[in-house]
């Protein structure tokens, strides 16, 4: 298929051209020509695979250890985008400073916001941390429309995987009973490991940590551990001399032991901050691809259970 | 190719516009002996969108490069005020001294706010893959706005050029002065979002310099140079688009080897009387 070869976008020719195409493509039948699903993180991509199978290609544009905030533009971003069939995107804003730029770059008019090739995966879950009132810079980098990092909490890999097999099903009809089967297998398989997570986890009474960023939130809110500050004043903003000599004082009072973040933040600050009192610097995956081990949606939580429960358990 | 073409056809126009613009104030620059003045201006533009950012001005209003262009005409006059003090100062200090300024004044404002870190990087790299047409419209119409004053006053601006540094200092002359750095500061602010700091000092010096080595005109500077940046971006934009690097730092990158490339030509054409 050379669909991506034409060089004009703006035509409603090209859009013709485009919905030709694809219904030759499906009416040669779905068997043989994949879906080609690109996503914008790693953990969406994860699950696509689960739902998807053999009947789709899931590539994702940012890598596990990156942060998705930020990319630095490539010229194969456009190309990916160019070539796909179904965009997903995690949204709440976390991909603001690049996607749409990108689409807009890669002329493929099927991918444009609104358009079935572009799934906004948010709209699957409930946010949560969703400001009220008015929202300034003044707040830090907070997301109006909520937290973006849902996919921390495994009980929402089932809700979006959910939103991804109803797409899938529309776009390739003839498959979508095998979507269906799959999105269930994997929704009763996080059920279970669920239930085997929060087992592990439960050994331990109360347990408090400070965070980096905001990352966390899902995650911690699931398996009922307290946050009692981050290193961060303000989510994005780097903390001050004076901001960290106050954590460190309630940290050594409600003797928390471990700071929590992401792999992929500078850790100065929170090295400081555990030599003043004694806690445990945790710097770990936030995604699926995020570090070795963390290969697919189940083993990303069975490493950070792992990690944290090990953490926990030592005096 | 035609898929280089696809995506790269606007990046590539910009980078066209822009060589011509740039090398014509590169020869200038070279010739007043003040390399770093858009290193400064574009700094200054640096600060004057972050003042934006933590102002809470949404990115895309007008007002971002409103402020951008106004911290620039406040440069602009100073330099131009500056320069009566010549005889004891050079105008290279005074250029260097309002640069780290800006420079740490942009750091400053930036660390209050969220994310200020990543917007200080994205203004040193910019994001040339990203160029849409709407970007390049913008630069052509700076652009012939720039020509037009400089085409009225060619001579005016060479004869400065050529005497920048024994000429005495008359008013007349101070407001031809704040006009240069105007123009100059007008093409930077419309070029900063997409080119970077770090390509538009590139795009200024490097081709300018190449047209000095081969040619003692101001012209034949600007032709040659113009040419070697055109030919040097569209380079730079095809092997960050066959390797998957980061378009303004493999430009960048390239200018560089042209020039050491370059270097021993240039020798070799010379030493023969």
């Amino acid at each position: 298929m050379n669909r991506h070869l034409f060089p004009h976008s703006n035509n409603i020719g090209f859009a013709a051209c485009i919905l030709g195409l694809l219904l030759t493509l499906f009416a040669a039948g779905g068997a043989e020509a994949r879906v080609r699903v690109v996503t914008t993180t790693e953990d969406i991509a994860a699950i696509a695979r689960e739902v998807g199978g053999n009947f789709i290609e899931a590539e994702s544009i940012t890598r596990g250890m990156q942060d998705a905030h930020f990319i630095e533009a490539k010229p194969s971003y456009m190309l990916k985008v160019n070539r796909a069939d179904l965009l997903i995107h995690q949204g709440l804003d976390l991909e603001i400073g690049w996607l749409p730029l990108l689409v807009t770059g890669a002329r493929n008019p099927q991918v444009r916001e609104g358009q079935p090739g572009s799934l906004d995966l948010s709209s699957a879950i409930v946010p949560i941390e969703v400001p009220t009132g008015e929202v300034g810079r003044h707040m830090g980098d907070v997301h109006p429309g909520g937290n973006p990092h849902y996919p921390l909490d495994p009980a929402n890999g089932p809700l979006m995987a959910e939103a991804i097999a109803k797409r899938l099903g529309e776009l390739d009809p003839e498959n979508r009973a095998a979507y269906d089967a799959n999105r269930q297998r994997f929704a009763n398989r996080i059920a279970q490991k669920i239930a085997e997570w929060e087992s592990r986890l439960a050994a331990f009474p109360d347990p408090v940590v400070v965070t980096y960023h905001t990352t966390w939130s899902y995650f911690l809110r699931r398996f009922g551990i307290e946050s009692i500050g981050s290193v961060e004043p303000l989510p994005g903003v780097p903390p001050s001399p004076a901001h960290l000599g106050h954590l460190a004082e309630t940290m050594k009072r409600r003797k928390v032991k471990i700071i929590l973040q992401a792999n992929y933040f500078e850790k100065r600050h929170s090295e400081l901050l555990g030599r003043q009192t004694g806690a445990q610097v945790l710097a770990l995956p936030v995604s699926v691809g995020g570090a070795p081990g963390a290969e697919d949606y189940f083993s990303l939580f069975d490493l950070l259970v792992d990690r944290l429960a090990k953490a926990l358990s030592q005096p | 190719m035609s898929e280089f073409w696809t995506f790269m056809a606007a990046p590539a126009a910009s980078c066209l516009i822009l060589s011509v613009l740039y090398t014509y104030f590169g020869v200038h620059v070279l010739k007043r002996e003040i390399i770093f003045v858009d290193l400064s201006l574009a700094q200054l533009a640096a600060l004057g969108a972050t003042t934006g950012m933590v102002l809470d001005v949404p990115p895309e209003s007008p007002l971002v490069p409103l402020l951008a262009f106004g911290f620039i005409l406040g440069g602009a006059a100073f330099f131009s005020t500056t320069r009566a003090l010549a005889s004891r100062v050079p105008q290279e200090a005074v250029i260097g001294i309002v640069y780290v300024v800006a420079a740490s004044a942009a750091l400053l404002l930036a660390s209050r706010a969220p994310h200020g870190a990543e917007h200080i990087k994205n203004l040193l790299n910019g994001s040339v893959l990203w160029t849409t047409w709407q970007d390049v419209l913008r630069i052509a119409l700076a652009g012939s706005a720039v020509a037009a004053v400089h085409w009225k006053y060619f001579r005016r601006f060479r004869e400065q050029s050529e005497n920048y540094l024994v000429q005495p200092f008359s008013t007349p002359d101070r407001i031809m002065d704040f006009i240069f750095f105007a123009t100059l500061g007008l093409v930077i602010v419309v070029s900063v979002k997409t080119a970077g700091v770090f390509l538009i000092f590139t795009l200024l010096i490097v081709p300018a310099v190449c047209g000095a080595l081969f040619s003692n005109s101001f012209t034949g500077r600007w032709l040659i140079g113009a040419g070697l940046g055109i030919a040097t971006s569209i380079l730079g934009l095809a092997l960050s688009y066959k390797f998957d690097l980061p378009t303004g730092a493999t430009i960048v990158t390239c200018f560089g080897i042209v020039f050491l490339a370059l270097l021993p030509i240039s020798r070799a054409t010379n030493a023969r009387p």
